[in-house]
């Protein structure tokens, strides 16, 4: 598990009360019934742990699945750090 | 009981600085949504919002003045001053006893406050103003309105976020109605376009970075405004003694409670307070003509509010004008519902039904006839109000044509 996927994981898991066991990379919040109050407030909290800006309206952010969100995050973080 | 009516009112939005300006702006479908400016915050990700156009306080206030007065309180003021100039109602005496001031704000003093925050937090500088304190607090638009006017009736601030006007001009009508004052200033004001607020929305992912486009397909969140609007309330007794002109009657008002959830919106608690306002206003569903919508725009408001629209006008709801202003003045939380009175009276008195601009097409899930894009020329003898707001709070007014 690399540690965006395990971070994630973990704020998903504590920003929704629901068990890690349940949040695997293939599924979505709306499969974990993650009201959309909570989903905005899971995106606060993976902008304010990376340290990123998570764009507004973007299907992979918050409505596709565990592994969408992770990757997207990756993405935004290579993003921050310019390459030497 | 006392029946109420409409003699006066003011407004101040992104629209125009009269109630005169603005809803000529609505029924001529302008947007006063534009590029947001004026804000310090390099990161703001903001780009639009509906702000007061040419506003120059010191042409309404003396420096001395503007140092007791948040912009919230200056909006409130300049509305009722036209309010009451509209009216024609002069207050002298004893008289003053019996006038209440009701006005809705959802923050209150939000510019004092950042102003505050940023001085101590992000300057490091301890001295904070002395007339913080009365800039700031919730109750000082309605205060200074009592000030400046002499109105020593029953005077206090309604809070109740995105419906903190209604619930104000509902409460001004019960007052009226059961002889607890005679005469009312009563609407909305709010100050809310600074940054923390701004930043604050922006968490929330309810912005739209276009336009306001409400009931429409792809439409994208809501545009925060700012402003006022108050209006002179008084007993028909009252109005009729001193020969005023009536612009309209509050004949009713609805409230109610979702306790579902803290920002998504309830078809039911909304359609409840749908009914209780025509119920107290004696109107029959098929007697409403137009419905000035609560539509922020938002994906979650405008369908659930289509739901609650057609379960209570049931088939009345096809031929039923619905439509949002918020596409035009912006969504001026505690005073939208306010804002929106400005357009509802001029529909009754116009004969005009105001447009839902930005406009793009149906969607299944809105399918109300929203007066799409255009103002329509049609009579209408009784009309709705809905406001709708974050904590499950629900205000209705009900309003009826003067003829």
């Amino acid at each position: 598990m690399s540690s965006t996927e395990q971070t994630i994981v973990e704020i998903i898991a504590k920003t929704c009360s629901i068990e890690r066991e349940r949040i695997t990379l293939d599924t979505t919040l709306q499969d974990l019934e993650v009201h959309s109050l909570d989903a905005v407030q899971v995106l606060f909290e993976i902008e304010d742990r990376f340290d990123i800006v998570v764009p507004e309206r973007e299907d992979r952010y918050a409505a596709g699945t565990v592994r969408d969100l992770i990757e997207g995050v990756d993405r935004l973080l290579a993003e921050k750090t310019p390459a030497t | 009981m006392q029946r109420v009516v409409i003699t006066g009112m003011g407004c101040v939005s992104a629209l125009g600085l009269t109630a005169t300006a603005s809803w000529q702006a609505m029924r001529e479908g302008r947007s006063g949504i534009a590029p947001l400016i004026g804000l310090d915050a390099p990161d703001l990700r903001t780009p639009v919002a509906a702000q007061l156009k040419g506003f120059e306080p010191t042409a309404y206030f003396d420096e001395k003045r503007l140092v007791l007065l948040d912009p919230v309180s200056q909006f409130a003021l300049i509305a009722a001053r036209e309010a009451m100039a509209q009216s024609g109602l002069q207050v002298l005496g004893e008289a003053a006893d019996r006038v209440a001031v009701i006005i809705g704000t959802g923050i209150g003093g939000a510019t004092t406050q950042d102003q505050l925050a940023r001085r101590l937090y992000g300057e490091g500088n301890p001295r904070v103003h002395p007339m913080a304190i009365v800039r700031v607090m919730p109750n000082a638009p309605a205060s200074q309105i009592s000030l400046e006017m002499g109105l020593r009736g029953p005077v206090f601030a309604v809070a109740s976020a995105c419906a903190s006007a209604n619930h104000a001009l509902a409460q001004a009508l019960v007052l009226l109605q059961t002889g607890g004052a005679e005469v009312a200033l009563s609407g909305g004001a709010e100050a809310c376009i600074t940054v923390s607020t701004v930043k604050a929305w922006e968490a929330m992912r309810v912005l739209a970075d276009d336009a306001c486009r409400p009931f429409s397909k792809g439409r994208r969140g809501l545009v925060l405004g700012e402003g006022a609007a108050v209006f002179v309330l008084e007993t028909l007794a009252h109005a009729q003694a001193r020969g005023a002109t009536i612009l309209a009657e509050l004949a009713g008002a609805g409230m109610t409670a979702d306790a579902a959830d803290i920002v998504m919106p309830d078809a039911g608690g909304a359609a409840r307070a749908m009914r209780i306002a025509l119920a107290q206003a004696g109107l029959a569903p098929q007697e409403v003509g137009y419905i000035n919508a609560h539509g922020t725009g938002t994906v979650a408001n405008d369908r659930t509010e289509t739901r609650a629209i057609r379960a209570v006008f049931g088939d009345h709801a096809r031929a039923l004008a619905v439509s949002s202003t918020k596409s035009m003045h912006g969504h001026a939380l505690g005073a939208g519902g306010a804002l929106e009175l400005v357009a509802t009276i001029g529909a009754l008195r116009d004969g005009i039904l105001p447009p839902t601009i930005n406009y793009l097409g149906a969607d299944p899930e809105c399918d109300l006839d929203v007066v799409p894009n255009v103002a329509r020329a049609q009579r209408v003898q009784a009309a709705l109000s809905n406001s709708f707001a974050f904590g499950g709070l629900n205000a209705v007014l009900a309003l009826k044509r003067w003829d």
